[in-house]
Parts: C-alpha cells; sequence; structure tokens
C-alpha cells in the first residue's frame, strides 16, 4: 500500500446561512468528533486589545441561553468526551471528541453559544475568566524558563501594529482593560456561521452529519461572511536584527530567525522537508554539528506556518554547559549556511519525507486531529481536499525544490537573531 | 434562539477494548497482536519487565541512561547509521523508563514495518552503546536536571516521590537518578547492565495496527525468537509511606507558585482501587471536579488543578496539582485541603454517576488509534496484568457506590497528606513553613 493514497471520503456543504459542513464518515470506532473553526484569531485583534481573541474562547464555555456556565464540558465528559478550545494567530477551534450517543447533544450546545452568548455573557463571567487567564498567562509563560521566546520571536519577525506582532495571550494591561462591551463586539464582529466550518468525522453517514448540521444550525441568521484582511508579505530580514535578553534561564541560548511565504505557498512545504533535515531528530544537521559534539543540550528547527504574508522558521540551540553563546552561534550559522550551499542530500531528502509521511498519517489516525485537519484545509486552504492531497504534494517535493526554497529563504544572511543570557541568581 | 430543546445523549455504543491475539515464543517472551482496521500507523512496543530495584546500588539512573542510548547505533549499524536507517523507513522510536519498567517502542507506516521490525529488536538486543555516546547522554541527563531545576511546575512534581515514599525505597527517588549517582558509574557498567537486564522473561511485546495483509507474529519470532534469556530482574518493591510534611522551595520572585499535595495510595489489584480512582476523579479528575469548580471557576486562583494518581506494581499515590497567583496560594492551599476532606462532604449519588461514565465512556476514545492501544497494554503488562484489565476495570467502576467512593478514599487518603509549594519565600508565614532553598537533585 502506498501511503499516498490513503484518502478520507468526505461530503461537503454550505447551509443557506454560510456555514460551511465538512463529514468524513469513518466507521472503525463508535465515536465522532466534532470540530468547529471560526476564521477568528489573535490576528483579528485591536492593537490595545490584545487578547482578546483567546478571552473571548474562555467566555464561550461561561453558558449560552439554554446552558449553565461550566456544564458545556461538564456535559461532554459525562458523556465520555474530550472537549476544549483553542486560539490561534489565525483561528479559533472548538471540538469535542465523543461517543456517538452524544454528538446531537454537542452539536446543540456549539449552535446554542454561537446563536446566544452575546446575550448572555455577563460581568461576573468576564471577571472570572480574565483572572483564570491571567493564570494561565503566568503558568505558560511568565514563571517558565524562555517562556517569553515565542513573543520575542514575533516582535522581532514584525514591526509593531502588524497582525502577527503580539502573542496570542496578549498583555496583562489589555486583559484588565477588555470590557463587556468589547466582548459583546468582538462576538458580533466575527462569530456567525458564515465565518465556521462544522466537521464531523467519525461514524456517521454523510447524509446523518449533514441533516444533523441543518437541524441545528439551519436556523441561524445569514450574516456576511468576509474576505481575510490582506497582509503584504514582509521581505526577508536585513542587516541581522538583534535581541539580547539576560533571564532567570539554566542555560544560554540562540535562535535564528526568517520570515518564510505565507500558508499555501509551495515553498513552505520544500521548507518543512528542509528544517526537517536540518533540525528535527537524532539525525539532523544541527544534532549531528551541536549536540554529538557537546556544544548544546538541544538544537532544532522548524517552520511556523501562518495565513497572512509571512510564516516564521526558526533555528535553535541551547548552550552545553561550558560553551559560550558567542561560540554556539558561530557553529549554529556554520551549519546553517553549509546546508543553504549544499541543501539536502538525497538520502536527507528522502529520510525526511518518509518521516513527514508517518507524521501525517499518525496525525490523521486520530479521529479528533483529523477533524480539526479539515477545519484548517477549508478555512486556509480553500478545500478540505486539502487533506487528501497533502501528503501527494509533500511527497513530490524534489531534492531540488528544496534546496531553492533553503536558499530563497533560509540564507543566513537574511537572518535575525535571539539570544538567551543566564541571569545569574 | 435555539429552536430546540437539548437533546437526550443516544444509546450507549457498545464497545470493549480491542482482544489481542497471544502468543508466547519459545524464549518465554509474551507477544500481543491488536488488528486495528484504519490503522495505517502501526506500534511496536516492547515492555521489558525491569524494575529499577535492578539498578546497582549507588547507580540509580543506569536504567534510563541505557534507554535513551539504545539508538545511537547498534553493532550491525554503529553510529548515526541506526537512526538514519531506521528513520529511512519512517519509523520513530522511543524509550522510557518508569519505576516499573523500561519501554521501548517504534510507530512507523505499515508500508514500513517490514523493515523496522528488526531494527527495533536491533535496539533492545544489541545496541553498541559505545562510551562516546553514554557518556553524552550521562551529560545530557545532568543537564535535564538542571532545565528541572529551573522550572517551577517540573521541580514540584520531582519532589513528589520523596514527599510519598519512605527513602528506603527506590519509588523516593529520581528514575533518572540524581547529578551524585551519575557519577557512580560510566560506559562499561551501562553495557554490563544492558546484558543483564534486558531479556524476554517477564517481557511483552506489543504489536498494534492494520497489518494489511502481513503477519506480525511472523515478524515477531524472526525478530526476538532466538533472544536469550539473560534471567530474572530486580524485584518489584512494595513502598511504605514517608512521614508526610510541608515543604516551601524557594523561588524569589515567582509570579505563580506550584503546588502538590501528595499522597501514598493503591494500585490496580487493591480491592478499593475503582472506588478511589471514582473519588479522585470528583475531587480533581474533570472540569467540573469539586476541586476545579471552586478553584477555578469560582474564585479564579488557577488556569486549572487536578487529581491524578500513578499505580506502581505494589502501591502507588495521588497528587493535586496546580499552580496559583503568589498573593493567594495560603488560601488557596488551605481550600484544596478543605476540599479533600471527604468525610466533612461525602459524595452524592450524582457525582460518582457523573464520574463513572466519564472514566468508561471515554474509552473508545482514548483507544481509537493504535499508540492508545499499545500504549495501555504495555503500562498494564508492566503492572503484571493484561489487556482484559481494561474491561474489567471499566465493569468495576461502573458498580462503584458514592458511600464505597467515600469509604475508600477516606480509608487510603489520609488527614496530613504531604504539602510541596514550590514559590517565593515570603509565602513561609502564610503557609506556616520555613522556606528553603531548591535541593540537589
Amino acid at each position: 500500500m502506498d501511503p499516498r493514497v490513503i484518502t478520507y471520503p468526505l461530503a461537503e456543504k454550505r447551509l443557506d446561512n454560510g456555514l460551511r459542513v465538512v463529514v468524513n464518515p469513518d466507521h472503525n470506532v463508535p465515536v465522532v468528533a466534532v470540530n468547529l473553526w471560526y476564521d477568528v484569531g489573535s490576528a483579528d485583534e485591536a492593537p490595545d486589545r490584545t487578547g482578546l481573541a483567546h478571552l473571548f474562547e474562555h467566555l464561550m464555555f461561561q453558558g449560552s441561553a439554554h446552558v449553565r456556565s461550566g456544564d458545556h464540558i461538564g456535559l461532554a465528559q459525562a458523556a465520555g468526551g474530550s472537549v476544549n478550545a483553542t486560539t490561534s494567530y489565525d483561528r479559533t477551534n472548538y471540538f469535542e471528541a465523543v461517543p456517538t450517543s452524544a454528538v446531537r447533544q454537542m452539536l446543540w450546545l456549539e449552535a446554542d453559544r454561537l446563536a446566544t452568548l452575546r446575550e448572555t455573557v455577563d460581568q461576573a463571567s468576564l471577571d472570572n475568566q480574565r483572572d483564570v487567564v491571567k493564570e494561565e498567562k503566568r503558568q505558560r509563560y511568565d514563571n517558565v524558563p524562555y517562556g517569553d521566546v515565542w513573543h520575542r520571536i514575533l516582535a522581532l519577525s514584525f514591526p509593531e501594529g502588524h497582525p502577527y506582532s503580539h502573542p496570542t495571550i496578549g498583555s496583562m494591561e489589555d486583559l484588565d482593560a477588555a470590557s463587556l462591551t468589547d466582548v459583546r463586539d468582538f462576538f458580533a464582529a466575527n462569530y456567525r456561521a458564515s465565518r465556521a466550518v462544522l466537521t464531523l468525522a467519525g461514524d456517521l453517514t454523510p447524509e446523518q452529519g449533514i441533516t444533523l448540521a441543518e437541524k441545528y444550525f439551519g436556523h441561524l441568521p445569514r450574516l456576511p461572511g468576509r474576505d481575510r484582511p490582506h497582509v503584504e508579505p514582509l521581505p526577508p530580514h536585513e542587516g541581522v536584527p538583534r535581541q539580547e535578553v539576560s533571564a532567570a534561564v539554566p542555560r544560554d541560548a540562540v535562535h535564528l530567525v526568517w520570515r518564510l511565504p505565507k500558508a499555501g505557498d509551495p515553498d513552505l512545504e520544500a521548507l518543512g522537508l528542509a528544517t526537517s533535515v536540518l533540525g528535527d531528530g537524532i539525525t539532523s544537521r544541527l544534532h549531528r554539528a551541536l549536540v554529538r559534539t557537546e556544544r548544546a543540550e538541544g538544537a532544532g528547527a522548524f517552520t511556523m506556518s501562518l495565513a497572512r504574508g509571512n510564516s516564521i522558521g526558526v533555528a535553535s540551540a541551547r548552550c552545553w554547559e561550558g560553551v559560550t553563546p558567542e561560540a554556539l552561534e558561530e557553529t549554529l550559522l556554520e551549519t546553517c549556511q553549509q546546508f543553504v550551499d549544499e541543501g539536502p542530500t538525497d538520502e536527507e531528502h528522502d529520510r525526511a519525507k518518509a518521516q513527514f509521511s508517518r507524521e501525517w498519517l499518525t496525525e490523521l489516525s486520530a479521529l479528533d486531529q483529523r477533524a480539526d485537519r479539515f477545519g484548517q484545509a477549508a478555512t486556509l486552504h480553500g478545500s478540505p481536499e486539502w487533506v487528501n492531497q497533502r501528503l501527494r504534494t509533500v511527497l513530490d517535493v524534489t531534492r531540488q525544490d528544496a534546496h531553492d526554497a533553503t536558499r530563497r529563504w533560509l540564507d543566513p544572511a537574511n537572518r535575525a537573531v535571539l539570544v538567551y543570557r543566564r541571569q545569574e541568581a | 434562539m435555539t429552536s430546540t430543546p437539548r437533546p437526550r445523549l443516544g444509546k450507549q455504543p457498545a464497545w470493549s477494548f480491542p482482544a489481542a491475539r497471544e502468543h508466547t515464543l519459545s524464549n518465554g517472551l509474551r507477544v500481543w497482536v491488536f488488528d486495528l482496521p484504519g490503522q495505517y500507523v502501526t506500534s511496536v512496543a516492547m515492555a521489558l519487565d525491569l524494575p529499577l530495584t535492578a539498578e546497582p546500588a549507588g547507580s540509580d539512573g543506569i536504567a534510563n541512561i541505557a534507554a535513551h542510548a539504545l539508538d545511537e547505533g547498534t553493532r550491525a549499524l554503529p553510529g548515526p547509521s541506526y537512526s538514519e536507517t531506521l528513520e529511512g523507513t519512517g519509523a520513530v522510536i522511543g524509550a522510557g523508563v518508569s519505576q516499573l519498567a523500561t519501554h521501548v517502542s517504534i510507530d512507523v507506516p505499515v508500508t514500513g514495518l517490514v523493515e523496522a521490525f528488526p531494527l527495533l529488536a536491533d535496539a533492545i538486543r544489541t545496541p553498541a552503546l559505545a562510551d562516546e555516546d553514554v557518556l553524552r547522554h550521562i551529560g545530557l541527563r545532568r543537564a535535564e536536571i538542571q532545565q528541572v531545576l529551573a522550572n517551577s511546575a517540573q521541580l514540584a512534581a520531582a519532589l513528589v516521590p520523596a514527599a510519598v515514599f519512605d527513602d528506603r525505597w527506590r519509588a523516593s527517588r529520581p528514575t533518572g537518578g540524581s547529578t551524585a549517582t551519575l557519577e557512580a558509574f560510566g560506559p562499561e557498567d551501562v553495557r554490563a547492565f544492558h546484558a543483564t537486564h534486558y531479556s524476554p522473561t517477564g517481557s511483552t511485546l506489543v504489536v498494534a495496527g492494520d497489518f494489511a495483509g502481513l503477519d506480525p507474529l511472523a515478524l515477531a519470532e524472526a525478530a526476538f525468537g532466538d533472544w536469550l534469556d539473560a534471567g530474572p530482574s530486580g524485584r518489584h518493591e512494595a513502598p511504605s509511606g514517608a512521614a508526610p510534611r510541608r515543604r516551601l522551595v524557594s523561588r524569589p520572585g515567582a509570579v505563580q507558585a506550584d503546588v502538590r499535595i501528595a499522597a501514598p495510595a493503591v494500585d490496580r489489584t487493591d480491592p478499593r482501587w475503582a472506588a478511589f480512582h471514582i473519588a479522585c476523579s470528583v475531587l480533581g479528575g474533570t472540569f467540573q471536579s469539586r476541586l476545579n469548580t471552586e478553584l477555578r471557576e469560582r474564585r479564579g486562583f488557577t488556569y486549572g488543578v487536578s487529581m491524578s494518581t500513578t499505580q506502581l506494581r505494589h502501591g502507588g499515590y495521588a497528587v493535586v496539582g496546580s499552580s496559583f497567583r503568589t498573593e493567594v496560594v495560603p488560601e488557596a492551599v488551605t481550600e484544596a485541603l478543605r476540599l479533600l476532606d471527604v468525610a466533612a462532604k461525602p459524595f452524592t449519588a450524582a457525582e460518582v454517576r457523573r464520574a463513572a461514565s466519564y472514566l468508561t465512556r471515554v474509552a473508545p476514545l482514548r483507544y481509537a488509534t493504535a499508540s492508545g492501544v499499545s500504549q495501555q497494554a504495555v503500562v498494564l503488562s508492566s503492572m503484571g496484568l493484561d489487556w482484559r484489565h481494561v474491561d474489567e476495570s471499566m465493569a468495576l467502576i461502573r458498580q462503584v457506590t458514592p458511600e464505597q467512593a467515600t469509604a475508600a478514599f477516606t480509608e487510603i487518603w489520609p488527614e496530613d497528606p504531604a504539602v510541596i509549594v514550590v514559590g517565593d519565600p515570603a509565602l513561609a508565614d502564610g503557609l506556616g513553613v520555613e522556606a528553603e532553598a531548591a535541593p540537589a537533585l
């Protein structure tokens, strides 16, 4: 069996109110993954209301016209489901994976909050979840060594005011300033059927899936959708922008950062393979040059796919005890430069494809992750069929494509640099 | 407005844990094969019956180093050529060490299974464990300890075993060893440890996935059939509890404190296990648990609080874990301890019903993938149980009454559990303890 011929059956329908419905029948286990991708993320926030998209996501669990606070998760869990939501730069996703017995209830819960949250959200919920989100910020970012690394990488990569220049979690000041009016306005502007993709993946037929979507979401009003705001791509970095931070971290660390093309650009898949050769796993160039030689405790490279203007590429390493960040940066740069000059070998390129195949198929083997990928595909790539095509697309990337993309986008001359220096206690 | 009333739940679909085809190779290695249609990424996992009591005295961490250096080259494929060959099949290899066992596994698309299967066997049976690779892994473990010391949540978690078990027992000490014990052994010792303790006796090989016409048993026989028995490993200990205490580990200026409240508990063979498991779920296993509802949803003290259990072959422990902004830590700890006083507020029928419903109905989802099935199977085999335990324990969980859950929890959970706080030293007064410097790990 050639893994590139694995395709998942799909049915698709757009309801009259604009909701896109995707159904992927899979009868292997009696479970259905329900996934709503809303086309709104932190990139849609006003500059003085950072964190609002994510704070709003929390409020979606605080009850709606027919659901008490906490019951959304409570009902899903009591039914044997997993349930959560996440907010990113370009989207907010809400998802439940449940036994077939609970699908209707999950759709009803999702529809109730989409229909009524604007009227029901109140100050007490906002105040409580503002505190919870601030604790989340402390737990995940402020109280963790290197916790602000991604925030700094964004700030290095994008000018102030750019939709990606601020982190999704937002700032404490903006979280404090968020009012009930902001929340209601955010809902009114962004949450509507025409800005969402509903995916059902699992043990149901396409007809059942579409009928259920009509039944629970069909009555929602038809409101205009939108074209995602165009953001002009930024050119590669010039002049090596550099930031050095002194922080309570266990070891000095160095990050090289590049601006890459946005999601959907064919170069980005080639760069995914290239960064895997450069920095994924113990056969990678960076591991050999830095970890095997005991210059770094850890080293890696990856791409972060973003939808507006540019994505980001990063190569990182953390100093081995006694190694200076200057020495580490030099070897990191040499390794990247050599990779740009040579490109991957045939063997490296084939290994990267084999590893990508397994990672991609592993993701799709779980219904909840597969459903999420369909939502992503429909929202950002035009069609859920992108999921069925992606493996073929990546396996068709030639060694030459990967080398060309590497030369175009990962030239060390076009890097930005972030250095963490260990603050002595 | 929503036009329909809230739908009732439909009929719960029938489900049971996938049945394994069971086989024992001539050398005693147990093999479980799970056929899972549609799971194109197969999972092959070895659970070595290798409790950490097998480590030589003073050489804590040697099992962990051995496991992590397995893929750094084998006798047939030295150095990076091993991982290059393995990765070329699409496989990823992982190794992990717990108090009970060493687990080594690969996930690989079924198209690469025939090639990858013997490579897994190579890593387990004939790793090179070359000097430079072993020494590097010892260095990496030292570095990892520094990372743990710098990370509030990881440090709090690392302090739990010593807080629940008396220091006579291996289970009270870090699975990966400490900076001091890493000095006690070198490459030669690691190779000897491997030669003595990696053995088919008591070990289980789990293979799960959609095999598309391949015969996994034949692959297992070819890869492991002539693996010679090296004799039994260490004994599984039954650790006794430590004297409970409170400690505040100082992290000056921290904006949050990580808190763990912990106590010894029971293993899965204890007759009270199902009732205790339900109790922990009601207290901290779900979003609407008593702890999360009060400390997150009512008071906004935390992003989340949970209670989890860890089972050993004999005994185990339970832990409440969370982090709170510094100002509210004393109040949060007091409140958490109050919520853990189940005698004062016994479990209700509705709470027990909801917890049982969650714990049993979530199974089809949890075990829907090849790696989900194989991971659960190796964990159970390491506890001396088999895969049938999943269905058996669900049947037990469904029968637990509120009275049983209350009785099990109040019997097992002490009135004075250990409390570990990693946070600002100014919390000392509020918590009634002296702040101490971070311990050497």
